[in-house]
């Protein structure tokens, strides 16, 4: 547990899985759980005390919705990063996860190792991204994207990221394809996340004021 | 064995002592060579000999860490005192110490159920598992166990209640065989009738000393190997017979299932069929499966009932505390209380004569209720103010009442009085009364006896030694002439021709204070208790022997008869049990077998018993005389999982990877027929009648060996498998097969086959059996189910569409409903007629001749009518039709069956007449539903089958009708002809036509989803059942090898690839049925997710081309489910046949047609597919699509690979399902 470890919390309200996974993470090499959660009110409640580096939470919780919960960390804790937990793949709620800040998503069925990986990247910044992921982006900003003012829309080479990741490349290959180095593609995906976000807090604001 | 009155020798120990020195000291070659007077003689001498030896000579075998007998004269204890000197290792531990009554049926006296008392010097501190409970709870395994807080001079006394005969004890370290240290090998036991005066009448000092690689253990190596290295305990080993536990079932109902309260004070079961059951808590009606609670909600104003009566006139009497008394008839009820002249507000007791009129029992004395008022109460005595707690009529039409504790009667016309003939101040403190079919009145209390009055005289059944009577609560006798007696703390005792049998907590019983007894119609006795919810007993069809009962392990996996009658018993990896006139035993004989995983048994005809087993090769056991052949190669050797004689004194044998072999004078020779191709283990063998032999494999069909020649049958021949599971050939010469996806049977060469769609209650036949009436009985994964022979023949013949399944499972006494297969025999059928199925828990028995057939057709009633999901008020409308109003989208039945043996096996049938022209074949489901009925008159019927198939086929039926709309009745068709008499009116008709036809058609596509459902309820339980299942017995394999830390790291990781997978596949089948997902957009995501996972852990990279924006197009859930196993199937035959590098997935909507294109760069196939055999993915594509209304179109190329197109014409409306 040296100073570069991982520091994970965990917002899981099925006591089981949870201290499973807290143990499973605090065994593993480079990684710290330095918080469980049972909920999001409770995470919200206490996550300054523990400053995780990483939160990952379900996406099914009892109280406010582990959306919500995102959404409200996120606008507390900009930097933090989010992986969601889902049981079996609800491509809605995952996706408005995503849009409300969270930065990749797991089926609690993946092995640890999975969830570390996942864990892992996301710290270093990285933004995974599945081809069911990327085409719902796409989709989401051609549908809304040109209607709304204000709001900025996908660069040509961010569009071009996304329709080959949903076309099943990988970033390597993608960087193949594009010429482009394999962190600018991840950069890219970066950003998409990022104009995600803000999009719906933008689409959030517009709605206020109405 | 008269000189050895007073010592304790047992005979059985002469026995053994005589049989080691004619093994040991005179070889059995030397003594069979001697002439037959001379062995006379020999043995003569050494009868004399053992007789007039000094007993402590006559070593008995050492202490066995599983189980030890001790066997002394019959001797008066109180107490018994087991006092250990020295263990093996460690301070002593035993799992439970059995002492059993010298008389009477052998029970165990030592029991704390029984109301025995435990007290040890001191017991081992902070285990809560070995406390000193432990010791007399009943309960076998180390985790119940007591340990001792020191070595020598640890003792643990029992104190009985009473002081009692006893004559045996039987004790051990841990009755499951997976620990031998602590094991007592030093140690005394002594009895007393009172503290002071021991007198030991059994010790280690007449026992042989451990074997020297038992006696230093450690604790690493505590094997199960090494515990089977201790010396035979089997040949004494004797299992109580006529234990009660081994002949009931008993289910318990409590709060958590639904019933009110947990302390039940009545049951009663009214002429509709319906149960009723009494709480402190509130009144349930209940029909086997489901309570219906009448609580303070409802119209019942007291919920305390005290007790119930089913009048005759269909009225339900319930007597309440401080409510009085409530009559309740067609759903309406009526409360009579003081005020209308009941005695009191609280009713402890109801009877009914034959005239009609209702006795009612009140702590203030007695009222009768006639011709609806109450009778004037000076006429019925005795004084008022006498508390009645009990009353009852009997067959003359007598009335008996238990008043301030004596039992009075009445006779005719007169006050209550004491009955005549006896007297009946001698039997104070009666609590129960019965009046019993055989003219017998029952009555008990708190003295430890039971009275029958019978022609004025008193019979008394007085408690036997070991048998303690506590204070009785309820007596009731049942049909077959039983007395159960329910009593306070001590559980029920059943009276059967003047013996009592217990029955408690330890056999099942949820509580040990019973409160009241009732027996349905059926024959089921339920038993209420103070506390602990409802009971069930039922007597077991099936005889499940487990560890428990002897056997030495509960996987059982192969069974044969020798020609004595043993019964021979190898289970997985724990040894060899025998059953022996009766007796079930471990058989150690480690000495002799040094393998313990007996896979396959044979009985020669030359009395050989031949085992073959999992890693040690072929084993032939001539009594004492034990040979060992290795089949393939020593000490990794081939498992032996199929045995067969060949007729000419050698043995073929199945193997797992070597396929078949024969044996023939100690050698070990191949067979398998088919040189070159593949070998698959080989399941069962069957001789056919002329030097034939039927070879079953898995996975590579049936195979016939006929002088020298192999024929081999697969499914191209009309197998539902080629995995076979058991072969029997019955006395006619026609060969059944049981597969891993179904029955067939082979006659005269024809091949026919049997599966679920014929009725089979499950696909995976393990065992086949055959009784003596031409029955056929299958082991199988959902337990037994038992078909006549004809019945296949009438489906054969085409004269039957179903065979009507017997099941036997849970219900009938199985503990587990897994019928081992794979290994034959795996299920026998004995001399005496009996069947014997393997299960991997335990071993279950079979009397075809006494199982008990419930013939009663069991009553139907709709219990309720819902639409659109809002009850329809039935309660006054017998007999008259319903009426919908227009528009209702969805009617619904809600029904059920009232037979009470085993609900959960009650089928239905339902039609509704003016929709459907057959009956649907609900299965075990309660409830129909009708979406979108057009109008019309209809007739819902229902009917019902019980436990053993025997239909009520009068049913129960609901006429209704649905109002039509104005625009579709007739008289709006005649109005319009009137009004319009020309074009628009045709039009308003010719859509209200239309409109219907639609609507019909709906409703039979409504009807198909339904279907759909059944389907995946099925996968359900295919995928997740058979992963949890698996996962179930890795846990239990792992638990075994604890002590293995690689094994159970690979188990481990084995149950999380295998929990992994079920959540996949439930994942799979939550998304097939979530009605949200029922979109293309929604497929499309799936379809995509699914093939990135797939292709993951494999070399092929997967392209998808999906377009961002699919339209809007609605994708029901059958279609969506179809369509994905057909895009599964060729993903699949990519990653099996393609040897591709790269697939890609793509998907468009193109003029109405949805268009599916999977095309990888691999090799192609062959020209060929569609033919069965390897093929088999890409017919069931084609057949998936044709039956959705698409194509398929396929274009394969060796050069470029293999593409396939799906078209699928999709309705072009934006809502398909809206209206």
């Amino acid at each position: 547990m040296g100073f570069l470890s991982i520091r994970v919390a965990i917002v899981e309200d099925d006591k089981q899985v949870r201290e499973n996974l807290a143990h499973l993470i605090g065994e593993a090499a480079g990684f710290e759980c330095v918080a469980t959660f049972s909920s999001g009110e409770e995470a919200l409640e206490l996550w300054p005390r523990r400053r995780p580096d990483v939160v990952v939470m379900d996406i099914n919780l009892p109280g406010i919705s582990g959306v919500e919960c995102v959404r409200q960390l996120k606008s507390l804790a900009p930097d933090i990063h989010i992986v969601m937990l889902t049981v079996y793949d609800d491509s809605d709620r995952i996706f408005r996860a995503l849009e409300m800040g969270a930065s990749g998503y797991l089926l609690k069925r993946s092995t640890t190792e999975g969830i570390l990986q996942a864990i892992e990247e996301v710290h270093r910044g990285g933004a995974p991204m599945s081809s069911y992921i990327a085409r719902k982006v796409v989709q989401s900003f051609r549908r809304q994207g040109a209607s709304d003012k204000g709001v900025e829309n996908l660069s040509k080479r961010e569009t071009d990221v996304l329709e080959y990741i949903s076309r099943g490349y990988t970033n390597k290959e993608i960087a193949e394809a594009l010429g482009l180095s394999a962190e600018t593609v991840r950069g890219y995906l970066k950003a998409v996340y990022s104009k995600l976000h803000v999009r719906s807090r933008t689409e959030a604001a517009i709605k206020f004021r109405r | 064995m008269g000189c050895l009155a007073g010592s304790w020798l047992p005979e059985i120990a002469v026995r053994m002592w005589m049989e080691s020195c004619l093994r040991r000291e005179f070889p059995a070659l030397a003594y069979a060579s001697l002439k037959p007077v001379t062995q006379l003689i020999f043995t003569l001498a050494l009868v004399l000999a053992a007789f007039s030896l000094p007993t402590a000579a006559a070593l008995r075998e050492p202490v066995h860490p599983r189980r030890n007998v001790e066997e002394f004269a019959p001797v008066e204890a109180k107490f018994l005192r087991f006092t250990i000197r020295a263990t093996n290792r460690g301070e002593p531990c035993l799992d439970e110490l059995e002492v059993y009554a010298a008389e009477g049926l052998a029970r165990n006296v030592a029991l704390a159920a029984n109301g025995a008392r435990a007290q040890a010097s001191g017991s081992m501190q902070g285990y809560g598992i070995h406390q000193l409970e432990g010791i007399n709870d009943g309960r076998y395994g180390n985790g119940r166990s007591w340990i001792a807080d020191r070595i020598d001079g640890a003792w643990v006394q029992i104190e009985f209640p009473l002081p009692t005969r006893i004559n045996k004890v039987v004790w051990g370290r841990d009755r499951e065989g997976n620990f031998i240290d602590r094991l007592a090998t030093q140690y005394e036991i002594q009895v007393a009738t009172d503290t002071n005066i021991w007198r030991t009448v059994a010790s280690s000092a007449d026992r042989e000393p451990l074997p020297a690689e038992a006696k230093s253990i450690s604790g690493a190596s505590i094997t199960r190997s090494l515990v089977n290295r201790f010396a035979p305990v089997g040949t004494t080993l004797s299992v109580e017979a006529g234990q009660a536990s081994s002949d009931y079932r008993i289910d318990v109902w409590q709060t958590a299932d639904g019933l009110p309260g947990n302390t039940i004070t009545a049951i009663e079961q009214t002429s509709d069929g319906y149960l009723w059951i009494g709480t402190l808590n509130g009144l349930a009606r209940f029909d086997g499966l489901r309570f219906q609670v009448f609580g303070e909600a409802s119209e019942l104003p007291n919920t305390r009932v005290l007790c119930l009566l089913a009048g005759r006139e269909g009225t339900l009497w319930i007597g309440t505390e401080g409510g009085g008394l409530i009559g309740l008839r067609d759903g309406r009820s009526r409360s009579l209380t003081r005020l209308d002249g009941l005695r009191s507000d609280t009713v402890t007791t109801l009877a009914q004569d034959r005239s009609g009129q209702v006795w009612a029992g009140t702590p203030a004395g007695l009222s009768c209720w006639r011709e609806d008022k109450f009778v004037q109460p000076t006429a019925l005595g005795p004084p008022s103010g006498s508390s009645i707690l009990v009353t009852c009529v009997d067959g003359s039409n007598t009335l008996w009442a238990v008043a301030d504790n004596q039992l009075l009667t009445r006779s005719s016309e007169g006050p209550l009085a004491k009955p005549r003939g006896f007297d009946p101040s001698s039997f104070s403190s009666v609590l129960a009364a019965e009046a019993g079919r055989s003219g017998q009145l029952w009555f008990g209390g708190v003295n430890g006896y039971i009275g029958a009055v019978s022609n004025e005289t008193v019979r008394v059944y007085r408690e036997q030694p070991g048998q303690l009577l506590e204070a009785i609560w309820a007596l009731r006798e049942t049909r077959n002439g039983d007395l159960w007696a329910g009593t306070a703390n001590g559980g029920l005792r059943r009276l059967r021709h003047g013996h009592f049998t217990s029955l408690t907590t330890q056999e099942g019983l949820s509580d040990n204070s019973v409160r009241c007894l009732f027996e349905d119609s059926e024959g089921s006795l339920w038993v209420g208790t103070a506390g602990g919810g409802l009971n069930r007993v039922k007597p077991r069809k099936l005889t499940t022997f487990t560890t428990r009962d002897g056997l030495a392990h509960n996987v059982v996996m192969s069974l044969a008869e020798d020609l004595e009658g043993t019964l021979w018993i190898g289970s997985n990896c724990g040894g060899l049990s025998a059953r022996r006139n009766g007796v079930l035993a471990p058989y150690y004989a480690n000495y002799l077998l040094d393998n313990e995983c007996i896979w396959s048994l044979l009985s020669g005809r030359d009395g050989s018993l031949w085992a073959g087993t999992w890693g040690g090769g072929l084993f032939q056991m001539r009594g004492r005389e034990v040979k060992n052949f290795p089949v393939a190669r020593p000490g990794n050797d081939e498992p032996v999982v199929a045995l067969c004689e060949d007729g000419h004194g050698g043995l073929w044998m199945g193997t797992m990877q070597g396929g078949l072999k024969s044996f023939r004078d100690g050698n070990v020779s191949d067979a398998q027929p088919s040189k070159g191709k593949p070998v698959h283990p080989v399941t069962a063998l069957v001789q056919e009648a002329r030097e034939g032999l039927w070879v079953g494999t898995s996975g590579g069909g049936l195979q016939l060996l006929e002088r020298g020649r192999l024929t081999t049958f697969g499914r191209r021949d009309g197998l539902p498998s080629d995995f076979i599971r058991a072969l029997h050939r019955d006395a006619n010469g026609v060969l059944w097969i049981g597969t891993g996806g179904g029955l067939a049977r082979m006659q005269e060469g024809k091949i026919a086959s049997f599966t679920r769609s014929q009725g089979l209650p499950d696909e995976v036949i393990s065992q086949i059996l055959e009784d003596d009436r031409t029955n056929l009985w299958f082991g199988c994964n959902q337990g037994i189910f038992r078909v006549a022979a004809r019945e296949f023949e009438a489906i054969a013949g085409g004269k039957a569409s179903r065979v009507n399944a017997i099941s036997y499972g849970r219900a009938e006494g199985m503990e587990s409903l897994e019928c081992t297969g794979g290994f034959y025999p795996a299920g026998l059928k004995t001399r005496d007629g009996n069947l014997w199925f393997s299960t991997v828990k335990g071993l279950v028995m079979v009397d075809p001749h006494n199982i008990s057939v419930n013939e009663k057709p069991p009553p139907v009633v709709v219990e309720q009518v819902l639409t659109d999901g809002m009850e329809v008020p039935m309660a006054n409308t017998a007999g008259s039709a319903l009426e919908f109003g227009p528009g209702v989208q969805r009617v619904e039945f809600r029904f059920t069956a009232l037979s009470l043996v085993a609900p959960e096996r009650n089928r239905f049938k339902h039609r509704l007449d003016g929709l459907e022209k057959d009956w649907v074949e609900a299965e075990t489901q309660r409830v129909a539903a009708y979406p979108h009925l057009p109008p019309g008159r209809y007739i819902f019927r229902v009917k019902a089958c019980n436990n053993d198939g025997v239909w009520n086929e009068a049913g129960a039926s609901i006429r209704f009708s649905v109002r039509p709309h104005f625009w579709q009745s007739r008289w709006f068709d005649a109005s319009a002809l009137i009004v319009f008499l020309g074009v628009g009116g045709l039009m308003v008709r010719l859509t209200a036509v239309r409109r219907l036809r639609r609507k019909l058609q709906r409703v039979l596509e409504q009807h198909s989803v339904e279907q759909e459902r059944t389907r995946i309820a099925r996968d359900i339980h295919d995928e997740l059942g058979a992963n949890l299942t698996r996962i179930a017995l890795l846990t239990e394999v792992g638990q075994k090898h604890r002590h293995k830390p690689e094994e159970v790291s690979a188990n481990l990781s084995q149950i999380s690839v295998t929990a992994r997978e079920a959540v996949r596949a439930m994942d799979a089948i939550v998304w097939a049925v979530n009605p949200r997902n029922d979109s293309l957009d929604n497929f499309a995501n799936y379809v995509s997710q699914f093939a990135e996972e797939f292709f993951r852990p494999t070399s092929i990279r997967c392209r998808l081309d999906i377009p961002a924006d699919l339209p809007e197009h609605p994708l029901s859930t059958e279609t969506r489910h179809h369509l994905f196993l057909a895009v599964k199937e060729a993903l699949h035959n990519v990653v099996q046949h393609s040897s591709a590098s790269e697939v890609w997935l793509r998907l468009r909507m193109d003029e109405g047609e949805l268009k599916i294109n999977i095309a990888d760069n691999g090799k192609g196939i062959a020209a060929s597919f569609g033919q069965g055999g390897g093929h088999d993915g890409l017919v069931n594509i084609r057949r998936r699509i044709e039956d959705l209304g698409g194509s398929f179109d396929l274009k394969s190329d060796p050069s470029s690979g293999t593409s396939l197109l799906l078209h699928l014409p999709l309705p072009k409306t934006g809502k398909a399902w809206g209206s």
